[in-house]
């Protein structure tokens, strides 16, 4: 089943991503612990699947995660940045 | 600082600027001015930085990723995806440049793309490759 957008906005929520901006799209940056910005990622709103497998593959090479990584996130409920 | 453009007939209008025309390339050090088959003439102002962009297709669609930013467009042609790409792209340069941020050394370059939010989306992208037959998957680019 494809992932959700819902479930990558919580993976990468919990990598350490903060939502910055919402317009037609949400923009979640994260942040070294110097503040500084370290990666950015975008989301779209509700909760609609993310069908196609390879635009996914590029979502999580963006937020630095790999897939198996990413279902570990989700499943456990906690991460850690990458 | 100079910028390139693709396509042509081209007629610099700068003052001072330089033209090197060649197959249809121009370098000017600012503006230039296509002028059509039919003679039709418009003016485009060309942002001294711009960017590069892939498209690639997807299992359902296509894949738009900004080479120097990392930025993802989708949609399921291929100017929807570049479409969305520069939503995209608008929107993180705005969390820059509105928050004042700064950047780890591998982004750091991402500022200087800043400037483009004053410039026109037409002149974003000094190249956009778009998929072939043959073209590489999505995976392969992104």
């Amino acid at each position: 089943m494809p992932p959700t957008w819902r479930e990558y906005r919580k993976v990468i929520k919990r990598n350490g991503f903060r939502l910055e901006r919402s317009a037609k799209h949400e923009t979640w940056i994260q942040y070294d612990d110097r503040g500084r910005v370290r990666r950015q990622t975008r989301a779209s709103h509700g909760n609609a699947e993310i069908r196609d497998p390879r635009f996914f593959k590029a979502l999580l090479k963006q937020c630095g995660k790999t897939e198996e990584r990413f279902y570990s996130v989700l499943r456990k409920g906690r991460g850690s940045r990458s | 600082m100079s910028a390139t453009a693709a396509g042509g007939p081209l007629k610099l209008v700068e003052p001072g600027s330089r033209e090197l025309i060649s197959e249809g390339t121009v370098t000017t050090d600012f503006r230039y001015s296509p002028i059509s088959s039919q003679g039709d003439r418009y003016r485009l102002r060309i942002s001294p930085v711009r960017l590069s962009a892939v498209v690639s297709r997807g299992d359902e669609g296509f894949i738009a990723r900004s080479i120097e930013l990392g930025s993802l467009g989708y949609g399921e042609h291929p100017k929807e995806a570049l479409a969305d790409l520069i939503e995209a792209i608008r929107d993180y340069l705005i969390v820059l440049r509105d928050g004042d941020k700064k950047l780890v050394p591998a982004v750091a370059h991402h500022a200087r793309f800043v400037e483009l939010l004053d410039e026109p989306e037409e002149s974003w992208f000094a190249s956009v490759d778009l998929p072939g037959p043959t073209s590489p998957d999505a995976s392969d680019v992104a």
